[in-house]
């Protein structure tokens, strides 16, 4: 399978901050990942590295084997945090913008977006759209360009759950119709759930997983038994109540006698690596 | 990606072009009222300060001199709203995202957008130059042309200055609004880097081309020289060996020469004795200006250049 995106020994600082440091992996063709990781943790930093939009410090992007370097690939179109949209232009203005700024630029496949759920009034001002219409230009102004590869950075955040399912909707059929390689970013992980295949999870700027999420979650498991017990496993993290112990495990992790061993599912995962983190802080 | 541009700041050129249409309407209907309200003979020849010609003319200078200002003012008007917020708005509302995420590249984009500035901000103060100038020629020897292309309000509102100028005020705010990132702080910066241009441009011009000297008698009196259109840059006493007095050096060797009946031979005589054998003048001539006109022009092309390639460099750094 082609491998589309490539990261090797990839950092970046700003200033005092090292925002990323060491991360390295690697993504199929056709593959939707779920970019996850507590706040700070870099995901936004590693969309706009892939996006060309940021140079790393040390290390290299690859995308579909060409090295990323100050400048977006064809291939990719990103969404970034905040959906920034110029709020002056109307709807049919920005798709304008779309096709000056791209030599193959795709007016059919922008108006396909426009008007895959309730079709989007062209002439409205994007400033006076509602979030999740705003949403739908963005990815329709995104999809437009015809990427191979899209980066959505919390593409669902400040959306009501309709318009969140609307927008995966968008993306999904996007990914289903062209085989569109996608990254989505987001703490919304229910949603992430249902239309992601792989998992990238990042922690203090580092890789901490990355794969299959199936692989990911039979790698995991979840352990309760009492409290004051101990278990011979790799524990990632552990909550505690009076009489109870839960534990997050990854690796073979066979229940002594007392515990109960149960699949983790991806919130769970999840949840229990970003405790993890916060313990550590 | 023209279109793109203009759209994006159409609100500054349409302001700009109106104002400039304004301003020529206004040049040409004042151009009118001073040929119609003012006797032609007062507009010819030597100043004529006579009685009818200055009531005729009446608050006709001063309307001059506003208009002036506000072509010498252009430039700057230029750098804080059209140039200021040219990258800075993008930058600080974090639209550059759009735009740097497609397939043309920053310093196209770039390019692009300064020249959709640029060729508005130069026609307008271009037409507002020529108009203005259509109507202070025909003011003649009232017009504020009577104090030479030398004088502080003429020299930038003439030939290349203004065109230079705008170019000038333009890039620097690109560049400062790059930097900056915020628009209100690029037009406050940009101001005031401008206003030092400004300042070191007027007074270096006069270092730009080389003085010519006039030697009258070492009492000026009535012999005083008056040149056409002349810039006096310095002026004193030589000696007799042919070396430079100042003023205040020769009031002290002159100070015995005051009398109540002394006539302007006796005073020549005085200073004389006293070694003052001539009075000097250094002076820029006339014809000199468009030298420095030139040479200040292309100065401020450089720095405009320098600007430019310091906002491609800037904006590929920013992520």
């Amino acid at each position: 399978m082609t491998t589309v995106v490539q990261v090797e020994d990839l950092g970046k600082r700003y200033r005092r901050t090292q925002a990323l440091s060491g991360c390295a992996f690697e993504l199929p063709e056709g593959s939707v990942t779920a970019l996850v990781g507590p706040n700070g943790a870099g995901k936004s930093t590693l969309l706009s590295l892939i996006a060309g939009l940021a140079l790393p410090t040390s290390g290299r992007v690859r995308v579909y084997g060409a090295q990323v370097l100050g400048r977006t690939p064809p291939q990719v179109s990103l969404l970034a945090q905040g959906r920034p949209m110029v709020r002056g232009l109307t709807v049919a203005e920005t798709m304008r913008m779309g096709a000056a700024l791209n030599p193959h630029w795709s007016q059919r496949r922008a108006d396909e977006v426009l008007d895959l759920l309730s079709p989007v009034d062209r002439d409205k001002k994007v400033g006076e759209l509602s979030a999740g219409t705003r949403t739908q230009v963005a990815l329709a102004f995104c999809l437009g360009r015809l990427p191979r590869l899209v980066l959505l950075d919390e593409p669902l955040a400040d959306l009501d759950p309709l318009a969140r399912d609307e927008a995966l909707r968008v993306l999904m059929t996007d990914v289903a119709e062209r085989g569109t390689t996608a990254i989505i970013s987001s703490h919304l992980l229910t949603d992430l759930n249902d239309v992601c295949d792989h998992l990238l999870l990042l922690d203090k700027g580092r890789v901490q997983l990355c794969g299959e999420i199936d692989d990911v979650l039979a790698d995991h498991s979840v352990l309760t038994g009492p409290a004051d017990s101990e278990v011979d496993a790799h524990v990632v993290s552990a909550s505690h109540t009076e009489r109870q112990t839960t534990m997050l495990a990854r690796g073979p992790a066979t229940a002594p006698a007392g515990w109960l061993r149960a699949d983790a599912d991806l919130e769970t995962l999840v949840k229990g690596y970003l405790r993890a983190s916060r313990d550590k802080r | 990606m023209i279109w793109l541009a203009w759209r994006l700041q159409r609100a500054q050129t349409w302001a700009l072009l109106g104002l400039a249409v304004v301003v020529v309407v206004a040049a040409l209907v004042l151009r009118g009222v001073t040929l119609s309200q003012v006797d032609p003979s007062c507009l010819v020849g030597n100043i004529n300060y006579s009685m009818p010609c200055t009531r005729q003319w009446g608050s006709l200078g001063a309307v001059m001199t506003y208009f002036q200002l506000l072509l010498v003012a252009m430039p700057f008007a230029i750098g804080l709203f059209c140039g200021a917020p040219l990258f800075a708005r993008e930058l600080e509302q974090g639209t550059h995202v759009l735009a740097f995420t497609q397939s043309v590249s920053r310093t196209r984009w770039m390019l692009v957008k300064a020249a959709v500035a640029v060729v508005p901000a130069l026609l307008s103060v271009l037409a507002m130059q020529v108009a203005l100038s259509y109507w202070f020629r025909a003011a003649g020897s009232l017009g504020p042309y009577r104090y030479g292309p030398w004088s502080e309000f003429n020299f930038p509102t003439s030939h290349l200055a203004p065109a230079a100028f705008t170019l000038a005020g333009l890039a620097t705010g690109m560049l400062i609004g790059a930097i900056a990132r915020k628009t209100l702080l690029a037009m406050v910066i940009t101001v005031g880097l401008f206003l030092g241009v400004w300042f070191a441009a007027l007074g270096t011009r006069e270092l730009y081309v080389s003085t010519e000297r006039v030697t009258y008698s070492a009492y000026g009196g009535g012999d005083y020289p008056r040149i056409m259109g002349a810039q006096p840059i310095d002026s004193g006493y030589v000696n007799a060996d042919g070396a430079t007095v100042s003023h205040l050096e020769a009031s002290a060797l002159t100070a015995d020469c005051s009398g109540a009946d002394r006539t302007q031979e006796d005073y020549t005589a005085c200073y004389r004795d006293n070694g003052l054998v001539a009075s000097y003048l250094d002076y820029l001539p006339a014809a000199k200006a468009k030298t420095a006109h030139l040479i200040e022009a292309a100065l401020l092309l450089a720095l405009a250049a320098a600007c430019v390639a310091g906002t491609a460099r800037t904006l590929r750094r920013v992520a």
